[in-house]
């Protein structure tokens, strides 16, 4: 009885003890910082779309649009709400920089953000979802007082676990054997950078994808924890700092390195960020100190006990999230089936080629292609993802009318293999639903499905 | 003793980078001379090819000229053939179509012919039918494929020759069509020139934005697939019948020169000099141009970097796949418009062995070389 009541009390003097570290009050300069860099970086991001004329391309000009499974309701609006979507990004980026009507802008900031993304799933991107998933989240935290005040621990180690979360599980993607063992798509990628003055002769170098690729695990997996830990911080972030330059030099990958060598600053401490902002500015920003210097005396901000809960939940899900392919038979990488939302960022070199076999009621079957209805773009990115040809089978079909059958003859090359047959061509589409449920229609073994060359000639095919 | 334990730690650290900076270096074949091979692109094949287009509008010009001076049987077929020699040529030029260069390949060709105007222009003539009244023209009233029009309808020489008789202003819109012919002929090779739009250098360095290699490339290899694409399905496909009950040889490319499998072939020959150098062991056919040989191509490329298609080398694949694609087209017999009744089996083989290049090219080279098949820099992750 005695021994019980001394475990009761243990874990209770524990649970105090773990309460009392999430609720100490810890400097807000790291949030902070992630407030104004993040939201200059959006409100960029936001005028860089409209000045490269994409928006335009990417959701006035196709006639056709993805949408993602439940939310088939959300379409783009004419372009004039199109660009003033862009300006509410734009402005609500800024505000949200400056802790002006914060709670409002950040809000507005992640519903207009979120909206626009689910317009067309053909531009799906790592890090539009991790705009999306940290906007969520900075929304339910006190970030437009922060001024001189503290914070919660809690608050800035949410932050930290959101950020860790892209780097852990990106590495983790990484452990399978095209990556590890064949070191693609490094080995596709870097040679096709080979025109490089300096690096490139070394790109062309074999070792120097395996290099990358073993290096690159190295660096995910590790990088938030060696952040976490004082002593290598700094050199840590260096690495990361060299890790985003190097792959924004080497790839088109737009703003994301910028987010992420920003994003990764909210490991350091306050009083870190003051010292160095302090020597950079020769002492003009001495004061930072005296305010640091007096932590006991800031107020401490709190938050409601919902808002704790909803960004508990929130990063539980992007925990389990991304290892929802598991529940999938087959590759994840050939499949695509869990492959979004899971931070597999950079993993895969994918092609494909997709004609449809379109057999209205009473007619003979004929190709059509998916020119007709997509921009290349579309066309490129549909060619190798099962769902999105699902998604444009069922659109032809309805185009042809009740009753219309539509198959697919879709051949897709991963990762430098050849290219083989991704769907099962025999099968009619358009009486396919789509669903999370792991599809039937979806040839599973990337490396032993046959190519079947006799599908591709229009009047042989016979149905069966 | 500290100091000693310090000193030899530093000494094994620098030992070790050099040892590893050595064989970086040592292990580092040459690297592949990326502008040799634009180089290699632009001035003995793209240049080359447009002069020899603008040579051959000039023979079509002066063919026209021989028709109006004398019309007859002979004077008749000299200016056919010219105009199939002009239109075969244009099929390897077509295809490097980069960045705005539509509007001037347009005034070359662009199908189809607007017959209506062209009727309604020799009917009712206006007073000075020249170069300058062409070049005001919308392009389908102009080019080879209104020249094609007014030389080969109808098809019979002594109809047509019973026809140019009645309408003199038939043969004079052929020649001043022909006249522009040259004219845009010109405009074209002259934005390759230094002298003139110098494209060449935007094409051998870049553009500011993207490197020289990488952007050329891309542009290239869209366009490959693009023109590839648009064979398959356009120019066999669709005649065939796309699955309907009966082909459709109205659909062919060239019907009335009869020249629509000759346009195919040329095309494809077109695309297999981007891959390989005429000399090389492709046994490409021969070609109407007068391209230079046994300059580096992308075959080089694609050896250079070790690239293999299931187990062999990929420069194999793509030599057997193009010479199966060439033997498939000869076997068809001319022309395209009978065969596709009449010989349907044969050309839904050449059908079937063009999308497998198209398939070999477009999915599993691109997939290799990694060539970002849309050219659209929107962020990546």
């Amino acid at each position: 009885m005695t021994e019980r009541r001394v475990d009761r009390d243990a874990s209770e003097s524990r649970l105090a003890q773990l309460k009392g570290w999430f609720q100490e009050p810890v400097d807000s300069l790291p949030l902070l910082w992630l407030r104004v860099s993040f939201g200059l970086l959006m409100a960029v991001s936001a005028v860089r779309f409209v000045a490269k004329g994409w928006v335009r391309e990417l959701y006035v000009v196709p006639d056709f649009h993805f949408s993602y499974l439940g939310f088939g309701w959300i379409a783009p609006p004419s372009e004039a709400w199109i660009y003033a979507l862009f300006a509410g990004v734009f402005v609500s980026s800024l505000l949200m920089a400056a802790g002006v009507f914060y709670r409002a802008s950040i809000f507005a900031f992640f519903v207009l953000f979120t909206t626009v993304e689910l317009f067309d799933k053909t531009l799906y991107l790592n890090h539009y979802v991790f705009v999306s998933s940290l906007s969520l989240l900075m929304a339910l935290l006190p970030l437009g007082r922060l001024g001189d005040r503290m914070v919660a621990s809690w608050m800035l180690m949410a932050v930290r676990v959101q950020v860790g979360l892209v780097y852990w599980f990106a590495g983790i993607a990484k452990l399978e054997g095209d990556w590890l063992l064949r070191a693609q798509p490094l080995a596709t990628w870097l040679p096709a950078r080979s025109d490089l003055p300096v690096l490139g002769a070394l790109f062309e170098q074999r070792w120097v994808a395996y290099g990358a690729s073993w290096g690159a695990v190295l660096f995910d997996l590790t990088l938030p924890f060696l952040l976490l830990w004082g002593r290598t911080r700094l050199v840590a972030w260096c690495a990361a700092l060299f890790f985003h330059g190097l792959t924004a030099l080497l790839f088109e990958i737009g703003m994301f390195p910028w987010i992420m060598m920003c994003a990764t600053l909210v490991f350091f401490e306050g009083a870190e960020l003051r010292c160095a902002i302090d020597r950079a500015a020769k002492g003009s920003f001495s004061w930072w100190h005296q305010s640091a210097r007096a932590d006991s005396q800031r107020a401490c901000l709190g938050s409601r006990r919902t808002a704790t809960v909803a960004v508990a939940c929130l990063l539980a899900v992007q925990c389990v999230l991304p290892l929802r392919h598991w529940l999938y038979p087959g590759d994840v990488l050939w499949t695509e089936e869990g492959y979004r939302f899971s931070w597999r960022v950079m993993l895969v070199e994918k092609t494909g080629d997709v004609v449809f076999q379109v057999k209205p009621p009473g007619e003979r079957e004929r190709p059509v292609y998916p020119s007709r209805y997509l921009t290349l773009l579309q066309e490129s990115q549909m060619s190798y993802q099962p769902d999105m040809i699902l998604e444009l089978a069922h659109h032809i079909a309805r185009e042809h009318g009740p009753g219309t059958q539509v198959r697919a003859e879709a051949r897709v090359s991963v990762n430098g293999r050849a290219s083989r047959l991704l769907i099962d061509p025999r099968v009619d589409l358009a009486a396919e639903r789509p669903s999370f449920w792991p599809q039937a229609w979806i040839l599973r073994n990337r490396a032993g499905t046959p190519a079947v060359a006799s599908f591709s000639t229009p009047r042989r095919v016979d149905w069966p | 003793m500290k100091l000693d334990v310090r000193a030899r730690a530093e000494s094994t650290a620098l030992g070790a980078v050099l040892a590893f900076v050595s064989f970086a270096l040592v292990s580092c074949r040459a690297p592949y001379p990326h502008d040799e091979l634009l180089d290699a692109w632009a001035r003995d094949l793209i240049v080359p090819l447009h002069e020899t287009l603008v040579r051959e509008c000039e023979s079509l010009e002066r063919s026209l000229d021989a028709l109006v001076t004398e019309a007859s049987p002979e004077t008749l077929e000299a200016a056919r053939s010219a105009w199939r020699l002009s239109a075969v040529v244009w099929q390897e030029v077509a295809l490097y179509r980069f960045d705005r260069m539509i509007l001037s390949h347009n005034q070359i060709s662009k199908r189809p012919a607007d017959s209506e105007f062209i009727e309604r222009t020799i009917a009712e003539p206006p007073a000075v039918l020249d170069a300058d009244f062409v070049a005001r023209v919308g392009s389908l009233s102009k080019g080879l494929s209104a020249i094609e029009y007014l030389l080969f309808e109808p098809a019979e020489p002594d109809a047509w020759l019973e026809q140019a008789r009645e309408e003199p202003a038939r043969m004079a819109y052929a020649v001043a069509a022909g006249a522009h012919l040259v004219s845009s002929a010109e405009q074209v090779l002259d934005r390759w020139l230094p002298e003139g739009g110098n494209y060449l250098e935007t094409f051998l360095r870049g553009d500011g934005e993207t490197e020289g290699f990488r952007r050329s490339l891309g542009k290239l290899y869209n366009r490959v697939v693009a023109v590839l694409e648009e064979t398959v399905r356009e120019h066999l496909g669709k005649p065939l019948g796309g699955g309907a009950q009966e082909a459709l040889p109205e659909f062919v490319e060239a019907p009335a020169s009869a020249s629509s499998l000759a346009l195919v072939k040329s095309r494809l020959a077109g695309i297999e000099r981007v891959f390989f150098s005429p000399n090389a062991e492709s046994g490409e056919g021969e070609s109407a141009s007068s391209v230079a040989s046994d300059s580096p191509r992308l075959a080089n490329y694609v050896e250079h970097l070790g690239l293999d298609w299931n187990g062999q080398p990929f420069v194999e694949e793509l030599r057997l796949r193009f010479a199966s694609a060439r033997g498939a087209l000869d076997a068809v017999p001319e022309p395209l418009a009978r065969a596709v009744v009449e010989h349907p089996a044969e050309v839904e083989q050449a059908y079937d062995e063009l999308r497998e290049l198209l398939v070999l090219i477009k999915v599993d080279l691109a997939n290799q070389l990694g060539v970002t098949l849309t050219f659209n820099d929107n962020d990546g992750d």
